[in-house]
């Protein structure tokens, strides 16, 4: 798509694509990130019990017709738009906010076109573009602020056809989540016709229900935090432990139980 | 009556309604999914024979999550039905997703694919905004912004087909449609004309 801002901004939101992208999700995490038996990282995304088991793949119960990948999101509210909001297993139980039951799939994520939403410069960068578009002003004036942010930032993504975002959690516990360390990821899946699609992300292989935690959430401070209602048993959670036993879990289609 | 669409009204509005809350959206979103993965909904209801009397079946938010969910296959809102839509609001957000919906559809990106460059409103592919262009164009009393309110959400939609309408629009609006133009951040006599070859208006 030919982009509507000046030239120069188009070529420095480009740059800056393309500076992330060749660094890589890999590097741009660092850390020991857990992968599955055949190699590809593991991501983890939670989702409520309800549909965590949908991905049950073993024991009583467990499903015929596991989906083929992980689910799209298409609600306004979303922080980057419509797409599939993960978190590499680097971080295992930083989403566990929006559900107990955590769905594990492999992926290959070389090559993806990257857009570091952590960095300062490219935080600008999306603002300026923002502030080019012809209904800026009507986007970002009115009440229609989820709407708005969903539209521009589905807007920005397909401009330069951006794979993953990348960005801190925008929603926190002070146990499970870490906004100083954590990175949520926003996931894009593409239709034929180049547009951002809903379905399930094929991107994501062989996805399983692979933990389960024995905690519940609910909201706090007018939606920003997720309080836990039972809270962990013992303190500091430790995240490179836990990482590690979910992705064994995910290794021998098993199930982590996280007591809380 | 639409029948079907009716008993699924419910069900439609807490997919897309954004009045009952993200939790219930995408819990009813996700459901929706995990029902095309083993039938095709959209197939049962009715869409290719909707009306501007279906109107009030759903919310606009209901109507333009469900349009949104048409694939290359599923059959697209009829203009008339479109058309309504549009006019069923005066607010320029909502104006602009409907366009939006309408633009996005991958049946229409297929038809401008295989047409090559349109040089005319009658030569694009048959389509809503099309059809609300050449009214626009042709009323003898022109609408007071509609067409350069239609010239900005081109603008902002920006996709391939919007891109070659706004091109065939302003080969019969030209003042109207470089006045718009003219009017963006960023734009100023010196950059106009590369603004006009880089979008290929």
């Amino acid at each position: 798509m030919t982009a509507i801002v000046p030239p120069l901004l188009d070529a420095h939101i480009h740059a800056q694509i393309a500076s992330a992208t060749r660094t890589g999700l890999v590097h741009l995490l660092g850390g020991s990130w857990p992968r599955s038996n055949g190699g590809k990282h593991l991501f983890v995304k939670f989702t409520s019990a309800r549909y965590g088991a949908a991905y049950r793949t073993v024991g009583v119960g467990a499903s015929s017709a596991v989906p083929t990948g992980l689910f799209v999101s298409t609600s306004a509210g979303f922080t980057w738009g419509q797409g599939c909001y993960v978190t590499p297993l680097l971080y295992p139980v930083s989403n566990a906010i929006y559900g107990r039951c955590g769905i594990v799939a492999e992926a290959d994520p070389a090559g993806w076109r990257l857009f570091d939403a952590t960095d300062p410069v490219s935080q600008q960068l999306y603002l300026d573009w923002a502030s080019f578009q012809p209904y800026y002003r009507a986007l970002t004036l009115t009440t229609h602020s989820q709407l708005a942010n969903q539209y521009l930032r589905n807007a920005f993504r397909r401009q330069y056809r951006i794979d993953c975002v990348v960005f801190p959690p925008d929603e926190l516990n002070p146990h499970y989540t870490r906004r100083r360390v954590d990175r949520w990821l926003a996931v894009s899946h593409w239709s034929g016709s180049g547009d951002l699609a809903a379905g399930y992300c094929s991107r994501f292989l062989n996805p399983r229900l692979a933990v389960v935690l024995a905690e519940e959430f609910e909201a706090s401070h007018r939606g920003i935090g997720r309080r836990s209602v039972i809270g962990p048993t013992s303190l500091p959670i430790d995240h490179v432990q836990l990482a590690r036993d979910i992705a064994t879990a995910y290794n021998t289609s098993s199930i982590a139980t996280v007591t809380a | 009556m639409n029948t079907a669409l009716q008993l699924a009204s419910d069900f439609i509005e807490r997919a897309g309604n954004h009045a009952f809350g993200q939790e219930i959206n995408e819990e009813y979103v996700l459901r929706w999914e995990r029902l095309k993965l083993s039938g095709t909904p959209i197939a049962t209801l009715g869409i290719a024979d909707l009306s501007r009397e279906d109107i009030g079946v759903l919310s606009l938010d209901a109507w333009l999550w469900l349009g949104s969910t048409l694939g290359v296959d599923d059959p697209e809102y009829p203009a008339p039905f479109v058309d309504a839509l549009f006019k069923s609001t005066d607010d320029p957000i909502q104006r602009l997703r409907v366009a939006d919906m309408s633009l996005r559809h991958p049946a229409l990106a297929q038809r401008y694919a295989q047409l090559g460059e349109p040089q005319s409103l009658d030569e694009c592919p048959q389509s809503w905004v099309k059809s609300w262009l050449l009214a626009l164009t042709r009323q003898q009393e022109p609408m007071e912004g509609g067409i350069e309110e239609m010239a900005v959400l081109l603008l902002q939609v920006g996709n391939h087909p919007a891109l070659r309408l706004l091109r065939a629009l302003r080969r019969t609006r030209t003042d109207m449609v470089d006045g718009v133009i003219r009017t963006m951040r960023g734009i100023s006599e010196d950059n106009f004309a590369d603004f006009i070859n880089r979008l290929r208006l």
